[in-house]
C-alpha cells in the first residue's frame, strides 16, 4: 500500500524537480532554484534525505529482520541503483548519438563528457561500468551507489558503537578536506564531481538526524530556538550569494577547503547551510499540507518513487537540452520543457504506484 | 596537492638535443630549436586562427621554478583537446621540454563537460586557489552556444573571469568554440564564437580558434582519396588543436613561431 504524503517524500520530490531544472543549462527557471540563494543546492537535500531514508528502512526492518537480512536488503538496494545507473547512461549515450545523427551535428556527441565514449570506446566503456567515467549531469547516482554500498557499514557501526558513527564520518570528511583526496576518473583524467569521501557526511547526517527525530517523536527540543538562529543566517547567506559577498577563495587560509564554497568536496559552508535549511523548513510541511494539499500530494508522489523518477528525470533533462538547442531556446520553449519534464516524472511515479498497488489495496 | 593530480617526469629527449644544459630556461633566439612542423593532416591554419599574447606568469614560472602548472578547465574537459588527456599532457611535455630542458609540466584537469562559462567562472576561482596554476587553458563557448546562452551574458561572465585571473597573476589561453559544418549558419553559435575573439583581444590574452582549426582539418581532408567522416574528423581536430596549443605556449614563452 502506498504511504500517505509526508515531509520526507515531499522534500525529496522538491529536490527531484529542482535537479531536473538545474540539469538543463540555460533554462530560464534555473535562476529561481534555491542554489541561487545560498550555498547548498538540491543535490545536498537529495543526499541528506537519502540518509534519512536509510534510517527509516532500518527502523522498518529492525523488528522483523535479523542483522544479516538487513545487510542483504541494503546490499540489494546498492545493486539496484547500480543497475539503474548503467541503464540510464546507456540510454543517454544512445540519445546523444541519435540526436547527432538526426540533426547531422557531430558536436552533440561531445556533449556532457560523452566524447570519450565515441572516440575512445574501449577504455570509456570500461570506465562507464566501473563508474570512473561519468557523463555530465549523470554523476549523482555514482555517488549514491557508493553511499548505498557503504550503508551496511554505517548501520553496523550505528548498531555496535552508535557514538562512533558521527566522529568517524566527520573524521573521514576532515581527512579528505585536508589532503584534498578524491576519487580519480578514467580514462578522462580528472576527479569525481561528487566526492564520496566528503559527501558521505551529508548522508550520515541525514541518517543521524532521522534517528534523533524518530527517538524524540517528530520534534527535537532545541529545534525552535535553533530555527530562530538559522532563519536570519539563511537570509544573510541568500543576500551574500546574490551580491557575491563570499571572500575571494585565493585569500582563504589553509586548509583551503574548510573555508571556501566547493561543491565537489561538499565544503563545511555547504553542509552548514543545508542543516540550517533543514531546521528552518522542518515545520513547513504540515502547514503546506493543510493549505496546499494537492501540491504536497504531488511532490510526495514524486518523492515516494525517487529512484525511478530521478532516472527518468535525468533522461528528460538531457532530452530537454537537445530540444533547447534544436529550437533555439526561449521562454516559451523553457515553459514547455518544465511542464513536459515534470509531467513525465509524475507519470513515472504514477506508473510505479501502478495498478498493482491498487490491486493489492482492493 | 591532490593525489589525483598527475605529475609528469622530465623528458630526457631534450637533454639529448641540448647536451649538458641542466637548468630549465627558455633558450635564447640564437640557439633555440624549431618545433617539428604541424602534421599535414591539420591543414593550413588561417593567420586569424591563433592570436598570441604574452604569458608573463608562465614564463616566470619556467624561469624560476623550472616548472609549469597548467589548469585545464571549461565546458569540455582537456579530453576535448585530445581524445586522450594523458597524451595531451605528454604532448605538451614533449613540445615544451625540447625548448627548456628539465622543464616539468603538470596538467591538472578540472574540466566539467557541458558546464557554462558562468558556472565555470565561479568554480575557476576555487580551482585556482586549490591548485595555484601558472596558466589556465580554458576551452570556452561550445557549451554556452549549444545551451543558447545570450551572448551578452556569456561575454560579461568570460570577461570578468579573465580579468580576475589576470589580477591574480594567472595567465590564460582561450580555446574558442568547436567546429561543426552545421553550425556555420547558426547565428547564435557564431555570435558566441565572435565573442571569444572579442574578449581575447580586449583583454590581451592568447586565443586559439578551434573553429578555424576544424575548418583547416576539413579542407585538408578534401584531397584525401578516402575522406574521413565528421566523427573521425572530430578526433583529428582535437589532435590538431592540441598541437597548436603547445605551439602557442612555445611562441609566447620562448618566442618561437606558433605555426
Amino acid at each position: 500500500m502506498t504511504r500517505p504524503p509526508n515531509a520526507i517524500d515531499f522534500w525529496r520530490g522538491w529536490a527531484l524537480v529542482t535537479i531536473f531544472i538545474n540539469h538543463v543549462p540555460g533554462l530560464y527557471f534555473i535562476q529561481f532554484t534555491h542554489r541561487n540563494y545560498g550555498f547548498s543546492d538540491a543535490a545536498e537535500l537529495f543526499v541528506f534525505l537519502a540518509g534519512w531514508g536509510l534510517q527509516i528502512t532500518v527502523a522498518k526492518h529492525v523488528l522483523s529482520d535479523t542483522l544479516g537480512q538487513l545487510m542483504w536488503h541494503l546490499g540489494r538496494r546498492a545493486i539496484k541503483i547500480y543497475a539503474a545507473q548503467i541503464l540510464i547512461i546507456s540510454l543517454a549515450v544512445a540519445m546523444l548519438a541519435a540526436a547527432s545523427i538526426l540533426l547531422d551535428n557531430p558536436l552533440l556527441v561531445t556533449w556532457n563528457n560523452a566524447e570519450a565514449v565515441f572516440s575512445d570506446p574501449v577504455r570509456a566503456n570500461v570506465g562507464l561500468v566501473a563508474l570512473t567515467h561519468q557523463l555530465g549531469y549523470f554523476n549523482i547516482l555514482p555517488l549514491y551507489i557508493v553511499l548505498t554500498a557503504l550503508a551496511p557499514l554505517i548501520v553496523l557501526i550505528d548498531r555496535l558503537a552508535p557514538r562512533l558513527l558521527l566522529p568517524a564520518s566527520a573524521g573521514l570528511y576532515a581527512f579528505a578536506l585536508v589532503t584534498e583526496t578524491n576519487f580519480p576518473t578514467w580514462p578522462v583524467d580528472g576527479e569525481w564531481f561528487f566526492n564520496p569521501l566528503t559527501w558521505q557526511l551529508t548522508y550520515v547526517l541525514g541518517f543521524f538526524f532521522a534517528k534523533l527525530v524518530m527517538a524524540t517523536g517528530d520534534a527535537l527540543p532545541w529545534q525552535t530556538p535553533v530555527r530562530w538562529v538559522a532563519l536570519p543566517l539563511l537570509v544573510l547567506s541568500a543576500f551574500g550569494d546574490v551580491y557575491g559577498w563570499m571572500p575571494d577563495p585565493t585569500t582563504a587560509p589553509s586548509p583551503i577547503l574548510f573555508f571556501i564554497d566547493h561543491k565537489t568536496f561538499e565544503s563545511p559552508i555547504r553542509v552548514t547551510h543545508l542543516l540550517m535549511l533543514v531546521i528552518a523548513l522542518s515545520g513547513v510541511f504540515p502547514y503546506l499540507a493543510r493549505h496546499l494539499p494537492r501540491f504536497t500530494s504531488f511532490l510526495s508522489l514524486l518523492g515516494r518513487h525517487s529512484l525511478n523518477v530521478f532516472c527518468v528525470g535525468s533522461l528528460a533533462s538531457l532530452a530537454a537540452q537537445i530540444v533547447r538547442y534544436t529550437l533555439d531556446g526561449g521562454l516559451l520553449v523553457d515553459i514547455a520543457i518544465v511542464i513536459a519534464g515534470v509531467a513525465i516524472m509524475a507519470l513515472t511515479a504514477h506508473l510505479t504506484d501502478g495498478p498493482g498497488v491498487k490491486a493489492r489495496r482492493s | 596537492m591532490r593525489l589525483c593530480c598527475l605529475s609528469v617526469g622530465l623528458v630526457m629527449l631534450a637533454v639529448a638535443i641540448f647536451g649538458d644544459r641542466s637548468s630549465a630556461q627558455p633558450t635564447s633566439a640564437g640557439t633555440s630549436p624549431q618545433l617539428p612542423p604541424v602534421p599535414a593532416d591539420c591543414g593550413a591554419l588561417a593567420s586569424s586562427g591563433i592570436e598570441l599574447a604574452p604569458l608573463p606568469n608562465a614564463t616566470r614560472a619556467i624561469k624560476e621554478r623550472k616548472g609549469l602548472r597548467l589548469l585545464a578547465i571549461g565546458g569540455t574537459s582537456v579530453a576535448g583537446l585530445d581524445a586522450d588527456a594523458m597524451a595531451d599532457q605528454d604532448r605538451l611535455q614533449q613540445q615544451l621540454g625540447r625548448l627548456a630542458p628539465g622543464l616539468r609540466i603538470e596538467v591538472v584537469n578540472r574540466g566539467v563537460s557541458g558546464e557554462l562559462v558562468a558556472d565555470a567562472a565561479e568554480r575557476l576561482k576555487n580551482e585556482v586557489a586549490l591548485n595555484e596554476p601558472d596558466l589556465v587553458l580554458w576551452q570556452v563557448g561550445t557549451a554556452d552556444a549549444l545551451a543558447r546562452i545570450p551572448v551578452s551574458d556569456f561575454e560579461a561572465a568570460l570577461t570578468e573571469a579573465v580579468r580576475w585571473l589576470k589580477f591574480r597573476r594567472v595567465d590564460v589561453i582561450l580555446a574558442g568554440t568547436k567546429y561543426s559544418r552545421q553550425a556555420a549558419d547558426d547565428e547564435d553559435y557564431q555570435a558566441i564564437r565572435q565573442s571569444v575573439f572579442r574578449v581575447a583581444r580586449q583583454e590581451n590574452v592568447p586565443r586559439i580558434s578551434q573553429w578555424q582549426v576544424g575548418e583547416a582539418v576539413e579542407k585538408a581532408q578534401e584531397n584525401e582519396a578516402l575522406p574521413a567522416d565528421e566523427y573521425e574528423l572530430s578526433e583529428e581536430r582535437s589532435f590538431c588543436v592540441a598541437q597548436y596549443v603547445g605551439r602557442m605556449m612555445a611562441a609566447s614563452i620562448f618566442g618561437l613561431g606558433a605555426k
